[in-house]
């Protein structure tokens, strides 16, 4: 009795905690991808920074701000992972990336341009565009002011008009 | 912003994720193991029981003492069980005392610990010393025969990150600690190097010079960090002083001791070709060697000295020694599955490899006998299925190879394989799926190197001498960058008859996987150390 108890606890908390990060987890993953560019580190990052969010779950007041709390952990885990591993580094030093890929036409060009773009703007770029978050948000989950949020989209895509006229 | 820059910029992204989809499960398994483990939650409570825990356990450990002291046979100090695997950790072998010492580094999920743990060649033991350097992970240990202790500096610590939903992230640390056998003991000295752990940086002894030298990089501040600066710093037992040197390496690289000398193995790119250098160190420059035979890239690799071989190991995919003046690359029958921590252990007379120095995901010890590795002690974890350690995995033949992608690539056709290897023997890696493949031959000094397959390859730039050029090439398909019937070939270093070259194309055919296919299936073939009328004969053995 007293071990189904503690059972049904423990699904309850699960499905609490589940209920809160659960929808966050493929935008999470997708944001981990932009900043690290491999799967299997943005799959490490992802329930890495799940466990922090589980452990600093008090520091939560609002649940309204669960997005941008948990994305910022997420951001937060890459760039250590980004800075710890410095293998990485090497790696992209290696002869061969087959992790991007090439563009054989004009939509993919893009994907050849936001690939070179700095990891910090790629992330604005896809946390404004692709996640529809407000600049405020977007702000929060980088750790910058707004305005710093809104000139860096802006940067970026001036970048990628800019890079795209030089491939043609 | 437009609604089309939007619907651009989106599908890039779209473009991006779906060649990395969000793995079905990792929803359920991130919330699972995250609720699994405990939360921080007010410390008064735990502190009582952990209070009253521990004065129940000696208790109980006195009335068992007190029965048995004379009854029971003394006990070794330590245990066969090793610790918990862990990732970048600090090593080294504290030869005063004989023993392997292993300090920090983070185990599975958990944050880096400041546990000290050694092994005398038969028990573990965790040490509990009085005071100890904070919790860190990349930190450097050497020890000092001159001073007759180990040498540990900085690290990456975690810290928390200021405002509203922050957790934490690494941040490097330059402080210098010693380790007498029994505590450690924070050293004070007047100089601090500035040494970054963007890059690990290595710490060694010097023979030459009898002190330990620093190589490593100060703290870049810029996302491509260009504005990194190479230093080496000497440690006197009392103080660290700058090295001034006329060259100075420019890439992270790995010092190693050997018996009177002192070697830095680096990453380079030397007439368009990877490979590894080797320096040597007179104790005042360095000055890169020529060996007959090179070291191939290692990526991630241990290396340490065998003074009963009389040579130096190194453990990467594959085993090499150095006896002085050249590499020889080792073929062992057993190969440990990752890249551990590696000391010459008195004990055992051998260089032993302990757990995975990567990623933490094993804690075997194995040992080298000269000739072959060999599994001293297992490990209390089962690696994944999947797992390779970041280092090994094993070599097949080539036919062995064909063999497999044969039978495993059938979504996608035609499969096209190379039947001409110029000047071989060659072995193969191979990573196949129903949709794709990619191989890596290698010649037996891995001097050589073909990698083929169906991807969609961005490989680097070339610098100045690089050629980039239309080729005719089998019916391929057009691209934006090639016509009908033409491939792109691309050599990085046109003076240098052996530079990595490559060729892509599309060829005509089919594929369930979109991002394998294009109107025809992309193709990538890429050779180090063949030349241009070689890398042509495998081209054009396609079947």
């Amino acid at each position: 009795m007293v071990t189904s108890a503690i059972g049904q606890a423990a699904a309850d908390r699960e499905a609490d905690f589940d209920a809160l990060v659960g929808p966050l987890i493929e935008p999470a993953f997708k944001l981990a991808v932009v900043f690290l560019r491999d799967p299997h580190e943005a799959e490490d990052a992802v329930q890495e920074a799940t466990l922090k969010a589980w452990r600093g779950l008090d520091r939560l007041r609002d649940e309204k701000a669960a997005r941008a709390w948990f994305l910022s952990i997420v951001a937060n885990q890459c760039r250590s992972m980004r800075r710890s591993r410095w293998w990485s580094v090497l790696r992209m030093e290696s002869p061969l990336r087959d992790d991007v890929e090439r563009p054989p036409d004009d939509r993919l060009d893009l994907t050849r341009e936001m690939s070179r773009l700095p990891l910090t703007d790629r992330a604005a770029l896809f946390l404004f565009f692709y996640l529809d978050l407000p600049i405020a948000e977007v702000a929060r989950v980088l750790k910058i002011s707004p305005q710093a949020a809104k000139s860096r989209v802006h940067r970026a895509v001036e970048k990628l008009r800019l890079g795209m006229e030089v491939a043609k | 912003m437009t609604d089309r820059i939007r619907m651009r910029v989106n599908a890039a992204f779209d473009n991006e994720f779906s060649r990395a989809p969000v793995p079905p499960s990792l929803r359920t398994l991130s919330v699972r193991a995250a609720v699994a483990a405990p939360r921080r939650r007010s410390a008064a409570p735990q502190v009582v029981a952990l209070v009253a825990a521990v004065l129940v356990i000696a208790l109980v450990a006195v009335v068992l003492v007190g029965t048995h002291l004379h009854s029971t046979p003394p006990i070794p100090a330590g245990t066969t069980i090793p610790p918990a695997p862990r990732a970048l950790a600090a090593s080294t072998y504290d030869e005063a005392h004989g023993v392997m010492v292993v300090f920090g580094g983070a185990s599975g999920q958990t944050p880096p610990d400041t546990a000290t743990w050694t092994w005398d060649g038969k028990y573990w033991l965790k040490l509990h010393p009085p005071v100890s350097p904070s919790a860190r992970q990349m930190a450097v240990m050497a020890y000092d025969p001159a001073h007759h202790n180990v040498v540990l500096f900085g690290g990456n610590v975690l810290q928390k990150v200021s405002g509203k939903g922050g957790c934490c992230s690494y941040a490097p640390i330059d402080d210098t600690w010693t380790w007498n056998g029994t505590t450690w003991q924070e050293r004070r000295p007047q100089h601090l190097p500035p040494i970054g752990f963007d890059f690990r940086p290595s710490l060694t002894y010097d023979p030459i010079t009898k002190s330990i030298l620093l190589f490593g990089f100060t703290q870049s501040h810029t996302e491509a960090m260009t504005d990194k600066q190479a230093e080496m710093w000497s440690w006197n037992g009392i103080d660290w002083k700058q090295l001034s040197l006329s060259i100075t390496p420019s890439v992270n690289g790995v010092m190693v001791t050997g018996q009177d000398d002192l070697l830095l193995l680096e990453p380079a790119n030397v007439g368009g070709r990877y490979l590894t250098q080797t320096w040597s160190w007179d104790g005042s420059s360095w000055t890169v060697l020529s060996p007959t035979v090179n070291l191939p890239p290692l990526g991630w690799f241990g290396a340490t000295y065998d003074p009963v071989r009389r040579q130096i190991v190194v453990l990467s995919s594959d085993t090499w020694t150095w006896d002085g003046s050249t590499w020889t690359r080792q073929h062992p029958t057993v190969q440990p599955r990752a890249v551990g921590y590696l000391a010459f252990v008195s004990a055992v007379h051998e260089v032993v490899s302990w757990g995975d120095s990567i990623s933490g995901a094993d804690n075997e010890m194995f040992g080298w006998d000269g000739s072959n590795w060999k599994l001293l002690e297992p490990g209390t974890v089962v690696p994944p299925s999947n797992y390779s350690g970041g280092a090994y995995t094993p070599p097949v033949s080539v036919d062995q190879a064909a063999a497999t992608v044969r039978a495993t690539v059938k979504n996608t056709h035609p499969v096209l394989l190379p039947t001409v290897f110029p000047n071989g023997p060659y072995d193969a890696r191979v990573v196949a799926t129903a949709d794709d493949f990619s191989i890596t031959y290698q010649s037996d000094l891995r001097d050589r190197t073909i990698t083929f397959g169906i991807m969609a390859a961005n490989p680097p730039p070339g610098g100045a001498n690089a050629r980039d050029t239309r080729v005719p090439f089998r019916n391929a398909v057009g691209l934006k960058y090639a016509p009908n019937g033409y491939a792109e070939y691309y050599v990085y270093d046109t003076s240098s008859p052996t530079s990595q070259r490559w060729l892509m194309w599309l060829e005509p055919g089919s594929s369930t996987n979109s991002m394998d296919f294009n109107g025809g299936v992309y193709y990538f073939l890429s050779a180090t150390g063949l030349t241009d009328q070689e890398f042509w004969q495998v081209a054009n053995s396609l079947q």
